[in-house]
């Protein structure tokens, strides 16, 4: 038998054809992957924007016809209820918003600058309301509690997300005696500079209690009921 | 931004993608002849069944009864039981079966190597056959594997191995990975890159066994320690589909763990002794795919396991404390409305149930090659083992080396 030569044959035999093939494969299974994730990236952007879109318009459309009834009639104590219920209205929508804001931060990997850009504009709209309800508060005699919260996404900051979830079942409890504003204390934006030299906001989580009272560190429930009463 | 988990995933990924797409590959190009074994040679072989047995009273009966039942003529059939100096009934059941041909050996107990090399020395057959006294054979696995014989540079042939009688949960997870196996080994075989012929029913050349010195005693796993020596000596290791052995596998979690530990080290004592055979092309796919590619598995496993561990810990911890302190009674999930739910989704999430999907194709084929006909019961089973089997093997391994690397003694239990 010839067992000596057949078996030099037999070794050295790579499937280098198989390997390039399955290499070339892996590649392009890689790469539809991180294009699928790059597509949901976009959409979670798109999804966002359009939302911020929609809010800003019924802002703008809010105070343009607050604007115009202003110019036209003088019964101020109807005009108010309107104004009220329509400012719920979109704050609840705002606060909806900012928490998808921040998941969705977490989840994105690629086009963060993309969700970076929205959080300003979400922030700028959601100061723009509590500007808003501040007006509404000294015409119409409104008695909403403004609650602006100062938090960080950048450390992870346990006080801050259990902060977060204490506001938001003050908010699904009564949604219209609370009004919470949340505001990344990193963000570059200038208004948000502005208002942490006015309150000195120094930590996080921080909260300022109708422009008032300023809370630092975490604050359980029963006390900011408490408080707010 | 990418964090650590991506990372690890995207490495992870990319690895099992391409082992995935290597395997595939290698099917597809053969699938046409992976179930057609050569016929047998025309001038039968005498082949000489080797049973080594070691306490093994509850089996034995069992295992020696499907060898009779081979269809096989009798003249040219040997079966050799060897009592491994059982403390049992073992050698009293042997006895019972000397009456139909079955010629026993009693020895002192020397480990399953001794007890193979003992009964190698009487056997007069031209092919052997391993046989652990825990199997039971098909009745034509010796027609489906004789044939591959007929190429001369063939040393040995491996059996398609299933649990017998799945009936604990850990049983049934082993059912899958046996499955699993069945094509790997087929797909190995293809490469020419077996590097295991397991005990049960395993088939060499009586020459090759002679020429090569016969089974290494002492060995944690004998099986592996010959079939690489095989490899090193450039003879091709096939494996029929059709030749099918159902093996006892350990029932509860601590056997199959001790069971494992005593592979692992064994894998790792024989990885040792072969060690320029890895990434060496002359020894083909085997020295520069397989054996690396299984080191490569192993390691990949302990980083998704522990990766996996330690988030799940951070996450529950955090969970816990911030809920804690916010004062939530029940601690609620923040799932707000999710409008499309795949939005929430993460690059990440998309590559693990990319790998999920793949596996499963894998375990598709190779319930084809295994002729499993129940596809929803062993997709079920696929779908519970995938979560729970990865752990059992990343412990096993995690014990292995653990004990390898303090050189505890050395234990041969089943």
């Amino acid at each position: 038998m010839e067992r000596g030569k057949g078996s030099e044959d037999k070794m050295g035999k790579i499937s280098t054809r198989i390997y390039l093939k399955a290499a070339l494969l892996t590649f392009l299974v890689f790469i539809a992957g991180v294009a699928i994730g790059w597509y949901l990236d976009e959409s979670r952007v798109s999804f966002v924007k359009s939302r911020i879109d929609e809010l800003e318009i019924s802002f703008s459309n809010l105070a343009l016809e607050e604007e115009f009834y202003r110019s036209v009639a003088t019964d101020t104590k109807t005009l108010c209820n309107i104004y009220i219920s329509k400012t719920n209205e979109l704050a609840l929508q705002a606060g909806k918003l900012g928490s998808y804001l921040e998941s969705f931060r977490e989840i994105s990997k690629f086009g963060l600058h993309n969700i970076e850009s929205l959080k300003n504009r979400y922030f700028i709209l959601n100061l723009q309301l509590w500007m808003y309800i501040r007006k509404l508060r000294e015409e119409c005699n409104y008695t909403a509690t403004t609650i602006l919260f100062f938090y960080t996404s950048i450390n992870k900051c346990e006080d801050c997300i259990a902060q977060g979830i204490v506001l938001n079942q003050l908010k699904k409890k009564d949604p219209e005696k609370y009004m919470i504003f949340a505001i990344d204390a990193d963000s570059k934006l200038g208004i948000v500079g502005t208002l942490k030299t006015y309150f000195n906001v120094t930590k996080v989580p921080t909260l300022i209690i109708n422009e008032k009272q300023k809370l630092e560190g975490f604050v359980s429930r029963q006390e900011l009921e408490e408080l707010t009463k | 931004m990418l964090n650590y988990w991506d990372c690890i995933t995207f490495a992870t990924s990319v690895i099992s993608f391409f082992a995935f797409f290597t395997y595939l590959l290698v099917y597809l190009e053969n699938r046409k002849k992976v179930f057609k074994d050569p016929p047998m040679p025309k001038k039968l072989p005498k082949v000489s069944i080797l049973v080594p047995a070691y306490n093994e009273e509850k089996t034995i009966e069992k295992t020696l009864k499907s060898l009779l039942k081979l269809n096989y003529p009798k003249h040219l059939l040997e079966i050799i039981a060897i009592n491994d100096g059982s403390t049992d009934n073992t050698l009293r059941i042997m006895k019972k079966f000397e009456k139909y041909g079955v010629k026993v050996i009693d020895k002192p107990n020397g480990g399953k190597a001794s007890a193979l090399n003992a009964g190698l020395k009487v056997a007069k057959g031209d092919i052997i056959v391993c046989m652990d006294a825990d199997s039971i054979v098909s009745k034509n696995a010796l027609k489906y594997t004789l044939g591959y014989f007929n190429d001369p540079k063939v040393g040995a042939v491996a059996s398609s191995l299933k649990v017998h009688k799945p009936k604990t949960f850990w049983q049934k997870m082993q059912f899958v990975e046996y499955i699993y196996n069945i094509f790997l080994r087929k797909v190995l075989a293809l490469m020419d890159s077996v590097f295991v012929v397991p005990g049960p029913f395993g088939l060499y050349r009586r020459e090759v066994l002679e020429k090569l010195g016969g089974w290494e005693e002492g060995n944690l796993t004998e099986d592996m320690e010959l079939t690489m020596r095989i490899q090193k000596a450039g003879y091709k290791i096939e494996t029929s589909l059709n030749s099918i052995v159902y093996t006892k596998t350990p029932e509860t979690f601590k056997k199959l763990i001790r069971q494992r530990v005593r592979w692992y080290r064994g894998f790792l004592i024989n990885a040792r002794k072969y060690r320029e055979m890895f990434f060496n092309p002359k020894f083909g796919n085997l020295g520069v795919y397989t054996l690396p590619l299984y080191i490569i598995f192993i390691t990949i496993l302990f980083i998704s396991i522990a990766s996996t561990i330690y988030s799940f810990f951070t996450i529950a911890r955090d969970f816990l404390l911030i809920n804690l302190k916010a004062g939530v009674e029940l601690p609620e999930l923040n799932l707000n409305n999710i409008d499309p739910p795949y939005l929430f989704m993460s690059v990440s999430t998309i590559f693990w149930l990319a790998n999920i999907v793949i596996y499963a194709y894998i375990f598709y084929i190779s319930m084809q090659m295994s002729k499993e006909r129940n596809f929803l019961k062993g997709f079920l089973t696929y779908f519970v083992q995938i979560i729970f089997y990865p752990f059992v093997l990343a412990y096993s391994w995690f014990l292995s080396i653990w004990k390898e690397v303090r050189g505890a003694k050395i234990k041969w239990e089943r």
